[in-house]
């Protein structure tokens, strides 16, 4: 499990130090994939499917989209950086790393965080994660669907009537835009 | 003995008419983005299926919502993309 996610880790920092930014676009779909399967591990095979069908099947190949149709170089939004962000070369190279380690160590913190509240709906400290720490094993004894479903529909139904609406509206927008 | 015509790439079996790297509209893009929005919105009806007659009407009342604005979407997509679809 850890060397899933020190994968993970070493694919989302190339993503930001790839020459170019198909292959930007590349180490981008193989993120997505070891999420994929980090998920898979911990037995939320939902999540997994969908991160393959959805992140790698359909917004990873609009982005190779996006690239191909604007043909920008790396260096054309380095510059871009340079002259309007006003950051120096090696500094604008540092915090591209530092951005990407931290959103993805917070990513995977959540992930965990969620998946032992759900598994386990007592008080969850660091104490009870390394008490539990084979919760993967658990979680199989009701179906991870069932579970999403539950959470989905019912713990946080308001929050899906919100999320639905802002997808609707996003939709509206591309509606607006395409007339 | 390779030729050109032997060395070429065919197009359904003819010739090919042009360049492939030809510039077309953006909005075929857009209709992209549009299906995207409409996968992710797909994807939250699968975690409905399991619990749709175990937990009571209430998921099911949530998915009607659901359903209602989606539905929505769909016929402002047919009744003003597709109309303007229609110059091209």
């Amino acid at each position: 499990m850890v060397f899933l996610e020190i994968l993970i880790l070493i694919s989302a920092i190339s993503v930001t130090l790839a020459p170019s930014l198909i292959r930007s676009a590349l180490f981008l779909m193989v993120t997505f994939l070891l999420c994929g399967l980090f998920l898979a591990s911990i037995g939320a095979e939902l999540l997994a499917l969908l991160f393959l069908l959805v992140y790698i099947g359909a917004i990873s190949v609009l982005f190779l989209f996006v690239i191909m149709l604007i043909q920008l170089t790396r260096n054309q939004i380095r510059q871009y950086l340079i002259t309007t962000v006003d950051v120096e070369e090696q500094t604008s190279f540092e915090i591209a790393v530092a951005v990407t380690a931290l959103l993805f160590i917070t990513i995977l913190t959540f992930i965990i965080f969620f998946t032992l509240s759900y598994s386990f709906p007592i008080s969850y400290n660091f104490s009870t994660i390394l008490k539990y720490s084979d919760f993967g094993a658990h979680l199989y004894e009701i179906s991870a669907v069932y579970s999403l479903g539950v959470a989905l529909f019912v713990d946080y139904w308001f929050a899906l009537l919100i999320t639905v609406f802002i997808i609707t509206a996003a939709s509206f927008g591309v509606i607006i835009v395409l007339k | 003995m390779p030729n050109k015509d032997k060395s070429d790439t065919f197009e359904c079996g003819f010739s090919t008419f042009s360049d492939t790297r030809s510039a077309f509209n953006v909005q075929y893009y857009l209709t992209a983005v549009l299906f995207l929005i409409f996968d992710l919105e797909l994807a939250l009806f699968i975690p409905w299926a399991p619990i749709a007659f175990t937990i009571g009407a209430f998921p099911t009342v949530i998915i009607l919502i659901f359903m209602g604005l989606l539905g929505l979407t769909v016929y402002l997509e047919r009744t003003i993309v597709h109309n303007s679809f229609e110059k091209y």
